[in-house]
């Protein structure tokens, strides 16, 4: 037998599979959660009750018109917020990329580590002590988390981009600025509006729930039903949210599909 | 006068000199072209005289001005009346060709009307002249990336053309092209040049194209200036002595050419 | 050439969509109230003055920082229990969903239309599933099961179990089918097949999906606690309600230090694996 090779047991993959295994059951334990009871018969006819009081969903045209217009807060929060974020992501992405030397490139990039590393729901309490309660809020804080990120992405893009055709404009006497918009912006234009369009799309699902804090948008009517016990409005709500992610899938998926075939 | 230099050396930071003692004079108009084996200074003279680069040591002057003894509005005034033709990468794939050729006069617009211009061209119909003298007319508003590589280096020189520089240069402006091709843009760059009255100077690996089209052929060889000659005086002997071995140099690398300390060559300064 | 082919094509179009943003800006930034004068009123500037002044020093007190840190350790643990749940849910749901994994598809027969109706409504339950944020499962969670990380656990599972699924099924689906029908053409089971046969080629993506998910998941169990669902979120607003900066800064620390955490250790995994 001993001819035919045994395949060496790959030592890192049962380690890793142990680890996960290891992480898994440790978190559980330290939890502690009530799963047993959870599914107790007492239990689970209480849970029905629950998941009953949502339906039928309140579909009075006088709470539609309140969900519909907290809708339309959510998506205005999301594309302001956005917009905000890439007008200051421009700004860090050119010290972050080293176009100002290398302190400006190291100060930047840690301005933008911090901001993306903030969660938005984090910024949003921060904003709401700001700038109050309401969506403008919510507005700052998607703009100073997303500003983190994409300001990340631009400077990438930015770094990866030929440097010739600014420096050609250079040559012939072009001043900084419009070297930029000739030489650079057409290399990276298109990279970073498509950035901008996906942290868009998260946003928009963001916003739904930045209101939890106080900070706008649906959220702020979800968050307030329940807190009251209208389940049945809040499901409507929550069906608003539903529809909200779908559509904001189904348009980039088709928006995608659209970019891939003019390609 | 185009350019004069006077004891120019360059040298890198990290201590390899590049040009060693380079001492070179053109006059108005004057059409000329570098040649020599890679890394032998050619790109490094060209910058010197797009004034890109400044001189380690040595007198440089570029139309009459003297280019580093002047503050920096002046240095960009004076870089916008010299254009220098890139390979056709110097142009973003999806840019117009209408804005990638009034790009030419950034240097002497404004800078509000760079700005309006690269929104919405101020200027399609000088862009279009140029174009259309290159046989490109039809392609004003297309995008860069549907162009040939003929076509988008054809761009590029439209660029340059558009710019109205008072001395052309031109970094290996054929190297990537057919033959044919090569040949229609080194004609076609000489007679905008003769045309126009200004100053050209050309680094070209073909040295057929050098001695057919232009009156003056300077080889360059390990940072230093081999010959200066007109073309018809240039020998076969010179050419295989500036192609040749380095003596004491290993193979043909260019790097090793470029850190080598350049020592006095073997052909000797002929013609000038 | 005619001074009309001067004209420039592009110009009509980029005035006309300019226009269409800025008619569409100006609503919107009524909608969302845009007023950067708040943030320059003395009241409000007062507030937060106060409070960021009290961000340093930072509350580093024992009793404190051992409050911090089994929050912490609830937050990883809440993340990590929800991808395991959410991977008990996504890999049955994933498989079932998967078209070309059906016995017919993979036979070369035809889809029985109850199989096929079945899937289409599994489909539509994973829209439901990672449609609605996790936050809002587990405000909805916290009103069954109490305060606590038991209801942001759940609430990751089904979100998460739900992405997981989708983006599963879609790897499956471009994965090589070829070497599974060989087997299953040689007569092995469809279990046997799709383990030798698909496994292999697309385990790697898989696991990579999955690590960059429980990324995902701490960034998104930081916040849990803002609804009640346990973890820092918890007591970063316990000291936000009481305006207290000290904790408030060392949370925020904790904060990035745990996000900028998992980013690294997800990243090094994932070109581990790679």
């Amino acid at each position: 037998m001993d001819s035919i090779p045994r395949p060496r047991p790959c030592l890192t993959c049962v380690l890793g599979a142990l680890a996960c295994f290891a992480a898994v059951w440790a978190s559980f334990a330290w939890l502690d959660l009530p799963f047993g009871e959870l599914f107790a018969a007492s239990a689970l006819t209480d849970m029905g009750r629950f998941v009953g009081a949502f339906f039928p969903p309140d579909l009075s045209p006088a709470f539609l018109a309140k969900v519909a217009s907290g809708t339309l807060e959510t998506l205005a929060i999301s594309a302001i917020g956005t917009v905000l974020a890439v007008v200051a992501a421009v700004f860090l992405a050119l010290p972050a990329a080293g176009r100002f030397g290398l302190p400006a490139r190291a100060g930047a990039r840690l301005v933008l580590n911090f901001l993306r590393s903030v969660p938005e729901l984090v910024w949003a309490t921060l904003m709401v002590l700001l700038a109050g309660l309401g969506p403008f809020a919510g507005v700052l804080a998607l703009a100073l988390h997303t500003a983190g990120v994409l300001g990340r992405l631009f400077a990438e893009a930015l770094e990866n981009s030929p440097a010739e055709p600014e420096a050609a404009l250079r040559e012939l006497g072009a001043g900084p600025v419009s070297a930029f918009c000739y030489g650079v912006m057409p290399l990276v234009g298109a990279q970073w509006l498509a950035y901008a369009l996906y942290r868009w799309e998260m946003n928009i699902r963001m916003a739904a729930i930045l209101g939890f804090v106080g900070a706008g948008g649906l959220g702020t009517i979800l968050y307030y039903e329940l807190s009251l016990f209208h389940e049945a409005r809040a499901s409507t709500v929550i069906i608003a949210m539903l529809g909200l992610s779908v559509l904001v899938d189904t348009v980039s998926a088709l928006f995608r599909r659209g970019r891939l075939a003019a390609q | 006068m185009s350019f004069n230099l006077a004891g120019v050396s360059v040298v890198h930071r990290n201590g390899a000199v590049a040009l060693e003692d380079i001492s070179l004079r053109a006059g108005r108009g004057e059409r000329i072209a570098l040649i020599g084996p890679s890394g032998a200074g050619k790109t490094t003279l060209l910058r010197l005289l797009a004034a890109s680069l400044k001189p380690t040591r040595g007198q440089l002057e570029l139309l009459d001005t003297p280019a580093w003894s002047i503050d920096a509005r002046a240095l960009r005034s004076l870089r916008a009346r010299i254009g220098m033709v890139h390979q056709s990468s110097a142009i973003p794939p999806r840019q117009r060709v209408v804005t990638a050729v009034l790009a030419g006069r950034l240097g002497r617009w404004p800078r509000w009307k760079g700005l309006v211009s690269w929104l919405y061209p101020l200027d399609p119909a000088g862009a279009q002249r140029e174009l259309a003298r290159l046989d490109l007319g039809e392609r004003l508003f297309d995008r860069c990336d549907s162009l040939s590589g003929g076509q988008l280096q054809r761009v590029a020189l439209a660029r340059v053309l558009y710019q109205q520089p008072e001395l052309i240069l031109a970094d290996e402006p054929v190297s990537a092209l057919d033959p044919t091709l090569a040949e229609l843009i080194t004609r076609l760059l000489n007679e905008e040049a003769t045309r126009r009255g200004v100053g050209l100077v050309a680094s070209l690996h073909a040295v057929d194209l050098a001695l057919r089209y232009f009156p003056r052929v300077v080889g360059v060889r390990a940072g230093r200036i081999a010959f200066d000659c007109a073309a018809g005086q240039v020998s076969e002997a010179m050419l295989a002595g500036l192609y040749g071995p380095v003596p004491g140099a290993a193979g043909e690398n260019p790097e090793a050419d470029r850190s080598a300390t350049p020592v006095g060559t073997a052909v000797p300064l002929m013609c000038r | 050439m005619s001074v009309r082919s001067l004209r420039d094509p592009a110009a009509l179009g980029r005035l006309g969509w300019s226009i269409v943003a800025l008619v569409c800006l100006w609503p919107l930034l009524v909608i969302a109230q845009f007023r950067p004068g708040a943030l320059f009123e003395a009241g409000n500037l007062d507030a937060m003055g106060h409070f960021l002044a009290g961000f340093w020093p930072p509350e580093v007190s024992g009793f404190f920082l051992q409050l911090l840190w089994t929050a912490t350790l609830e937050t990883l643990a809440m993340a990590t229990a929800g991808i395991a749940l959410a991977l008990l849910l996504a890999v049955p749901l994933s498989l079932a969903v998967t078209r070309s994994l059906s016995a017919a598809s993979l036979a070369g027969g035809r889809h029985s239309l109850v199989v096929s109706a079945v899937r289409a409504m599994l489909r539509l339950l994973l829209v439901v599933l990672r449609g609605v944020p996790e936050l809002v499962w587990a405000l909805v969670f916290v009103r069954v099961f109490g305060l606590g990380p038991a209801a942001g656990v759940l609430a990751l599972g089904i979100t998460y179990g739900g992405m997981l699924a989708k983006v599963f099924s879609e790897i499956l689906e471009s994965g090589d089918l070829r070497p599974a029908r060989a087997l299953m053409e040689a007569g092995s089971g469809r279990t046997g097949a799709l383990l030798y046969g698909l496994l292999p080629g697309v385990s790697q993506e898989l696991v990579s999906y999955t690590v960059y998910r429980w990324e995902c998941a701490v960034r998104a169990s930081v916040v849990m606690g803002f609804v009640g669902a346990g973890g820092l979120g918890q007591l970063m607003d316990q000291s936000m309600k009481m305006l207290n900066g000290g904790e408030a800064a060392t949370i925020l620390a904790t904060f990035l230090v745990l996000v900028l955490g998992a980013d690294a250790l997800s990243a090094w995994l994932r070109r581990r694996l790679a």
